[in-house]
């Protein structure tokens, strides 16, 4: 029992996608920073995410930009 | 130059216009940009339409709009030039972002590549010498001529010297 519950909470260790693959955030790339956002149009914190505060820094930069020129949603309650 | 150089700065505009813009006023949009470029010493590298597209949310009552891209460079009174002439330009321009784009970064990487072909001349260098050896070759054909000639002098002495044993002959 007790090594299942090991099992149950052993979690993969996380990474920082963008260190490792080396990937460019840019706020034109819509489908990348939508990953980065929650349900309710909020930025993902990087303790979820597991990226670094080197990237966690430039992806609130490119999100909120991306906010201004509306590719994507402040809130889920425009309109 | 490379002072000038230092201070250009590349700088990318984007900015969005209702879907059904006229020509004209678009054309004026562009022109805008032109002028305030040129203005302060720079060239434009993009300008072109990105995308056509759903808005996230609705802006002046729209919901869809076009985008345009414009990367230049050129000294930083071009930002303010280009965002005050945007201004007065509210009814084209539903929104624009200007961002300061890296290019320093990319130009330090291009001078590396360029370094290593310094150092592949000195590889190449062993070539040219090669090719001294190569010379000599060049060299030797040219005694050869020379043997070449002499034994066409001696050709040529013969045939003399036989007329003149024939002449004796004679």
């Amino acid at each position: 029992m007790e090594s299942a519950r090991d099992k149950r909470y052993m979690n993969r260790k996380k990474y920082c996608r963008f260190c490792k693959n080396k990937e460019e955030i840019d706020y034109k790339n819509v489908d990348l920073l939508a990953r980065y956002i929650t349900e309710r149009r909020k930025i993902v914190p990087r303790r979820v995410t597991g990226v670094c505060a080197k990237h966690q820094r430039i992806l609130s930069t490119s999100i909120k930009r991306a906010r201004i020129l509306a590719l994507i949603p402040f809130t889920v309650l425009h309109k | 130059m490379t002072k000038t150089e230092v201070q250009m700065q590349s700088y990318e505009t984007v900015f969005i216009t209702s879907i059904d813009i006229k020509e004209d006023d678009l054309n004026k949009v562009l022109g805008k940009i032109k002028e305030a470029v040129s203005k302060n010493e720079g060239e434009i590298l993009k300008l072109e339409k990105w995308q056509q597209r759903e808005l996230a949310y609705p802006i002046n009552d729209l919901t869809k709009g076009v985008y345009y891209i414009a990367e230049y460079k050129a000294n930083s009174g071009v930002v303010s030039d280009i965002e005050s002439s945007f201004k007065f330009l509210r009814e084209e321009i539903l929104r624009f972002l200007t961002v300061k784009v890296k290019l320093a970064k990319v130009k330090p990487v291009k001078p590396e590549p360029v370094k290593p072909e310094p150092v592949k001349p000195e590889p190449v260098k062993p070539e040219p010498v090669k090719p001294e050896p190569v010379k000599p070759e060049p060299v030797k054909p040219e005694p050869a001529k020379t043997e070449s000639e002499n034994t066409d002098n001696s050709a040529f002495k013969t045939p003399d010297a036989k007329p003149t044993e024939k002449g004796g002959e004679s």
